[in-house]
């Protein structure tokens, strides 16, 4: 296979004829060999499988890429880019089936939007520490309720008390695992702000649970 | 720690809300729950990146840590998202692998 500089994949695969031909077959086997390095433990699937979802992986990206050649800035090697974009068709889709694939009906359904939390209960405090803790406990579900949009609030709940993932969230509150993340960090900064006008620290917290 | 308690119970005195005056808190939270929160509120800043913004410069950070260079000095906003994206987090892992197997 030819080794070329940015600048040949853009040109190559900009134009027409062989060398274009070449450049995207080049492409496609470079994009495929590395999803199927990248992606092993994360699909748990039979060979022939995995080889098969590797190439359509592939094929997509590489429509993608073409189709965004524009937007590369040259910043990285041209394939570390579009590896990442064939990185990125895979885990869409990855994501999507692991979502068919794994009924989250019990991850949040206790009756709208009130929730329960399923983590063990943690190890009794000493004694002399408890009511403090207690104290401190109801002062931080306070702000959670009072501090937070409602949106805010389920998303921060799920991910806290039950553990829940981003795409999990994603899932249940139908919006884009991005959106959530930005969700999290916005209730997370106001949290810090809320503690801020109080005269507190997260650290003056963390310091009674130690 | 006798200073927060402080604060914490004059803050708690000034709130006249009917719920204060229970000690079971209206969201179950567990201790470990809560310093968890904790922690993470502590190491979130306002201008962290989105995702959109880590992934548009996540191919320049890859090849910083493949070629053992100070990524985290060099690119902390990616740095720190990627310290708290779990989806961004399996997106570089993946990358970094595949450009480790060339």
């Amino acid at each position: 296979m030819a080794q070329r500089t940015n600048e040949q994949w853009i040109n190559e695969l900009q134009t027409s004829g062989p060398a274009h031909d070449a450049a995207v077959a080049d492409l496609l086997n470079i994009l495929s060999s590395g999803l199927r390095r990248g992606l092993l433990s994360q699909v748990n699937t039979s060979a022939p499988e995995f080889e098969t979802q590797a190439e359509d992986f592939a094929q997509e990206a590489l429509l993608k890429i073409l189709a965004n050649i524009k937007s590369f800035a040259g910043r990285s090697k041209f394939t570390t880019w579009a590896h990442k974009i064939a990185v990125s068709v895979a885990l869409t889709e990855l994501r999507r089936k692991r979502w068919q694939d794994h009924s989250l009906d019990g991850m949040m359904d206790d009756g709208g939007g009130d929730y329960t939390p399923s983590l063990a209960a943690d190890k009794a405090p000493a004694p002399e520490n408890a009511a403090e803790r207690a104290e401190t406990m109801t002062h931080v579900a306070r702000l959670i309720e009072e501090a937070l949009t409602e949106k805010q609030r389920t998303a921060l709940v799920a991910s806290v008390i039950e553990g829940a993932t981003t795409n999990e969230i994603a899932q249940k509150m139908a919006m884009n695992p991005n959106a959530v993340y930005k969700l999290l960090h916005d209730a997370r900064l106001r949290l810090k702000r809320s503690l801020a006008q109080e005269g507190l620290t997260p650290a003056d917290i963390i310091n009674v649970f130690r | 720690m006798t200073n927060f308690f402080d604060k914490l119970r004059k803050l708690i005195q000034l709130d006249t809300k009917p719920a204060l005056e229970t000690a079971v808190p209206p969201i179950a939270l567990t201790d470990t729950a809560v310093a968890d929160l904790m922690r993470q509120v502590d190491e979130t800043e306002a201008d962290q990146y989105s995702c959109a913004e880590t992934s548009a410069l996540l191919d320049e950070y890859v090849e910083l840590v493949q070629s053992e260079q100070d990524a985290a000095t060099l690119m902390p906003l990616v740095e720190r998202h990627l310290v708290h994206c779990p989806n961004c987090r399996e997106h570089y892992d993946i990358l970094l692998t595949i450009l480790q197997t060339e």
